[in-house]
């Protein structure tokens, strides 16, 4: 066990930590699930591009800086420290590229990572429906077989950020006469294509951060199947675990998330009371724990291991521990905890009463954690599934 | 950077494993409960052998000069099997620090010829089946004959577990010249050697409940097939991984000399005891009546769970620490 940087990391984590307080916006930028702040955060993710900042572990050709995986944490643990804008792009860098970059063509790598990795295409998930939620292999949109590629039918639902995305990546049912995970396959498209409309949906907080796509006839070219035909399952399944696990949430947003509420409390020192002071106390030990974890997960990731279904624990402790975390910061802020959108009496700008509603969709999305309870039960412990 | 076990490590820890399933057995275990001291006769002698007693004795002593990381997993397979010896008190705790003052009882302890207990200041109760205790007293720590010190003997709800009040305390004469930098490391060791252990219940528990559930059958399918008992393993499991990290870091930080050694254990401590608790609740509820009897063996380890999830500082205490720390 050597729980130490080398020195190029500890360089690598100066550099960053000093790019990042030079440029990070002052003023924190308005929401990202909205138009307006859509827009600026998409400059900002130029602003990280123009820096090789953007996507730090990928190979510089694709606009990275051949970061290893441990560099890459320790990027973002200075990103949530210095407080910098939330990731518009993350669907596509951190969602669709591994895809790309496992199963996809040399074509498609060319074509379509640059472009995410600059901020100026913006990919949407495309994965839930209507009826296929937690049971997703229940996918009825379907993409029938014409001439060089395939006509889309049907209709996705709480696709993240569609109504501003670029292009969409999801799974489509292109066998009819196969069932359930059989005959699905992974297709992109970009949401300007004739025969999709995008409807923008309202969130939990009113942002409009939720959108409904509808496919009529939109026809995809066979170059933008990504992995093989029918087998779109296998190419998802494969990527849940780095969804679920480490690059949706590293433990450097909650370290920094627990440090902001540890500031919190000490500004209002007579609402901490002894059990707000405990509640605090575990979710900083429950931070650390997480990134210990990390530490250990990455640990194998380079040893060659898999991490499999393992993630899904990961997923269950980050996104209860987020929930805890925003839960804490309403009890500490009582009767302010309601005032939000800058509201004049409003602590920080309302962001904890934001960041509270935000929270409460990690048990939902990425497979919720009901799910996630039943992986960990059937696949890593190895109870029957009926 | 790199958190895992060295081969070393792995395979010194399985070759202890090994020892342990053959001679710590459920059998051997319930019959300490009838004797008066919680140890099993052959085993000290096979660990001594083995050189597990002087894992953390220099070499000049005939020891390995390893750390209390190296010792970690060992005693996470302690507790697996719920050992009653005192090995966290001495080849964890009383090992290193007697080595650092070259005290004479050193040789005969990593032989297995005598057994050492730790007491602190605050223990109200003590363990009374060891040649000696290293006890706290007066800011300073004292070795001496446990027979010397030990009173009226006091039951704890895990029959295995010999303790007993105080009916003296040492004399200057007692107090070990230590080097204030090892003293302070005392707590911190018990701490995470404990919480070793703890982890090892859990998984004890978790791990027996896992195959019962799946054997036992109502409604025409494995109880384990219902989702109420499924989540509940799956929360224990949770827990468990989420403190594992904790005591290795604490470990590591006791070797490297590390400030906040003794913080880094109460938080090994606080998210140990809450897992092993967790793990004993929900082993009980989803085996149903079984657990709850003496006949059955499962209890011997979720008694020793309530016994170590409060001695030596509960959970809340040691959130506590961590919480002064923060300035909470
Ligand atoms: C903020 C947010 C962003 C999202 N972004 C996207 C996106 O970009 N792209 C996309 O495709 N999807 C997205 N989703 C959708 C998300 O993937 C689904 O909400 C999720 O898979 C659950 O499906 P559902 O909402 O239909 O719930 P349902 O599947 O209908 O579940 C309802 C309830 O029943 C429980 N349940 C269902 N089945 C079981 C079972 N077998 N055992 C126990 N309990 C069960 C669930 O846990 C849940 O509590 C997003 C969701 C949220 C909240």
């Amino acid at each position: 066990m050597d729980l130490t940087w080398s020195e190029s990391e500890q360089q690598f984590r100066s550099e960053a930590r000093a790019w990042l307080q030079a440029n990070v916006p002052a003023n924190p930028l308005p929401s990202g699930d909205t138009a307006d702040g859509f827009r600026l955060h998409q400059q900002w993710e130029k602003t990280l591009f123009d820096n090789r900042y953007s996507v730090v572990s990928w190979g510089e050709q694709y606009g990275g800086r051949g970061a290893s995986l441990w560099e890459w944490l320790i990027f973002e643990e200075e990103y949530y420290r210095a407080g910098a804008p939330q990731r518009v792009s993350q669907n596509g860098i951190f969602l669709l590229a591994p895809i790309i970059f496992e199963y996809g063509t040399d074509w498609q790598k060319q074509r379509y990572l640059l472009p995410m990795a600059e901020g100026v295409e913006q990919w949407g998930q495309g994965w839930s429906e209507p009826d296929a939620g937690s049971d997703l292999a229940g996918i009825k949109s379907r993409a029938d077989r014409v001439d060089g590629g395939w006509r889309v039918t049907g209709q996705k639902t709480w696709t993240t950020r569609g109504a501003f995305c670029t292009h969409l990546f999801g799974l489509f049912r292109t066998d009819p006469d196969q069932e359930r995970h059989r005959g699905l396959s992974y297709l992109m498209m970009p949401l300007t294509a004739d025969g999709v409309t995008v409807n923008g949906v309202g969130r939990l907080d009113g942002d409009e951060g939720f959108a409904e796509v509808f496919f009529e006839d939109v026809f995809v070219p066979d170059e933008d199947v990504l992995g093989g035909v029918n087998e779109g399952w296998a190419v998802a399944m494969a990527t849940t675990s780095s969804e679920r696990g480490l690059t949706l949430r590293s433990p450097g947003r909650f370290i920094a998330a627990v440090a902001k509420l540890r500031e919190l409390a000490a500004r209002m020192p007579q609402a901490v009371d002894a059990r707000l002071a405990d509640a605090i106390t575990q979710v900083w030990i429950d931070a650390e724990a997480y990134q210990l974890s990390t530490l250990k997960t990455v640990t194998k990731m380079l040893d060659g291991q898999s991490v499999g279904a393992e993630s899904s624990l990961n997923k269950i402790f980050w996104s209860e521990m987020d929930v805890r975390i925003h839960e804490i910061a309403l009890e500490l802020l009582g009767p302010l905890a309601e005032l939000v959108d800058e509201s004049p009496a409003a602590v920080d700008a309302g962001a904890w009463m934001k960041g509270f509603l935000f929270s409460l969709s990690g048990p939902i999305y990425a497979g919720t954690n009901e799910i996630q309870r039943n992986i960990v039960a059937e696949r890593v412990l190895g109870l029957p599934r009926r | 950077m790199k958190f895992a076990l060295t081969e070393d490590q792995v395979l010194f820890t399985e070759a202890v494993r090994e020892l342990l399933a053959d001679q710590c057995t459920p059998t051997a275990l319930r019959a300490t409960w009838q004797a008066d001291a919680g140890t099993i006769s052959r085993l000290w002698a096979s660990l001594a052998e083995m050189g597990v007693l002087g894992l953390l004795a220099p070499e000049s002593y005939g020891g390995m000069g390893l750390g209390a990381l190296d010792v970690h997993p060992m005693l996470v397979e302690a507790g697996r099997v719920a050992m009653p010896d005192p090995i966290v008190d001495t080849a964890a705790v009383a090992v290193p620090v007697l080595a650092s003052c070259q005290s004479e009882s050193l040789a005969s302890i990593i032989a297995g010829d005598t057994s050492v207990a730790v007491a602190f200041a605050d223990d109200p109760v003590v363990r009374a089946d060891t040649d000696l205790l290293l006890v706290e007293y007066g800011k300073r720590w004292h070795l001496v004959e446990s027979a010397s010190l030990v009173g009226v003997a006091e039951q704890s709800v895990d029959g295995a577990r010999a303790m007993a009040s105080l009916k003296a305390l040492p004399d200057e004469s007692s107090a070990l010249n230590l080097d204030p930098t090892i003293a302070a490391t005392i707590r911190a060791r018990a701490i995470v050697a404990q919480s070793a252990v703890l982890i090892g219940l859990a998984r004890h528990l978790l791990d027996e409940t896992v195959a019962y559930v799946q054997a036992r059958e109502q409604f025409g399918k494995p109880v384990g097939a219902q989702q109420a008992i499924k989540h509940k393993m799956s929360d224990t499991l949770l827990a468990v991984e989420y403190a594992g990290p904790l005591v290795a870091r604490a470990a590591y930080s006791i070797d490297h000399g590390d400030p906040d050694a003794g913080l880094h254990a109460s938080m090994a401590k606080a998210n140990a005891a809450d897992a092993a608790k967790l793990a004993a609740r929900h082993a009980l509820q989803s085996h149903g009546a079984i657990a709850y009897t003496v006949e059955y063996d499962l209890h011997m380890w979720m008694k020793r769970v309530w016994a170590l999830a409060s001695h030596w500082g509960t959970a809340d205490h040691h959130r506590a620490i961590v919480r002064t720390h923060l300035g909470l």
